[in-house]
């Protein structure tokens, strides 16, 4: 993947930045605030604490033992339930890790300006942020 | 007419180019980071000040020179990068 391809791709994770960005405009996230597991780095008017690995956000808690089929008799603590469904069924997602959470449901923590390349090494990495040099990417790079 | 001199040029506009790209993409989405708007408006004048040194030496760098000289169509001096050029 060339220079222009990553950050195509981080313009793009960006972007749904862009859209929370809208809800609340007056900060550009410069405040330096260390990101760490339980805190994202944004300001804690932005911060929705509520969301973590016992809930998703919606008001409809889900254990994480639980495989979210749409079983209006099943019991969440019923753990020889059947959740078969033909094949690998529900009991396919009762090892995900994130198994607790909700689907289709993804984030993107707010980027603060903070930890820039020098110009050389910048466009060798692909990237002026550090922090968007992730490891991950090294494979795919030509 | 130095050619190692003019390659130099054209990578340091490449490296700074590159470096505002990516600051842009930023600023798109945080228009209110002062630290990143003067961060891109100091590479923006070494940018500036690359192109006008290129073109001062070397004749247009793009088609919005200002400075096209009127007896010497210089646009096709050097060699493109299909030539060889910019490897």
């Amino acid at each position: 993947m060339n220079n222009y391809g990553r950050n195509q791709m981080n313009n793009r994770s960006r972007q749904g930045n862009m859209q929370y960005n809208r809800m609340n405009r007056n900060n550009c996230g410069c405040d330096n605030t260390p990101r760490t597991v339980d805190n994202c780095g944004c300001n804690d008017n932005r911060n929705d604490n509520r969301r973590n690995n016992d809930n998703c956000g919606c008001n409809n808690a889900r254990p994480a033992d639980s495989c979210g089929c749409d079983d209006r008799n099943h019991d969440h603590h019923d753990h020889d339930h059947d959740h078969s469904h033909g094949t690998e069924g529900c009991n396919a997602s009762r090892y995900d890790q994130l198994s607790g959470m909700a689907l289709a449901m993804s984030y993107v923590p707010w980027q603060t300006f903070c930890k820039l390349y020098e110009v050389e090494e910048a466009r060798c990495q692909g990237t002026i942020f550090k922090e968007l040099d992730l490891d991950f990417m090294r494979g795919c790079r030509s | 007419m130095n050619e190692n001199h003019r390659q130099e040029l054209i990578e340091k506009m490449s490296l700074v180019g590159f470096y505002m790209y990516d600051l842009r993409l930023f600023l798109d989405t945080h228009p209110e980071c002062h630290e990143a708007i003067e961060v891109f408006n100091r590479y923006a004048c070494m940018k500036k000040e690359l192109v006008a040194e290129y073109e001062k030496m070397y004749g247009p760098f793009t088609q919005d020179c200002r400075n096209f000289d009127e007896h010497d169509w210089r646009w096709t001096a050097y060699p493109w990068p299909w030539e060889g050029a910019c490897n």
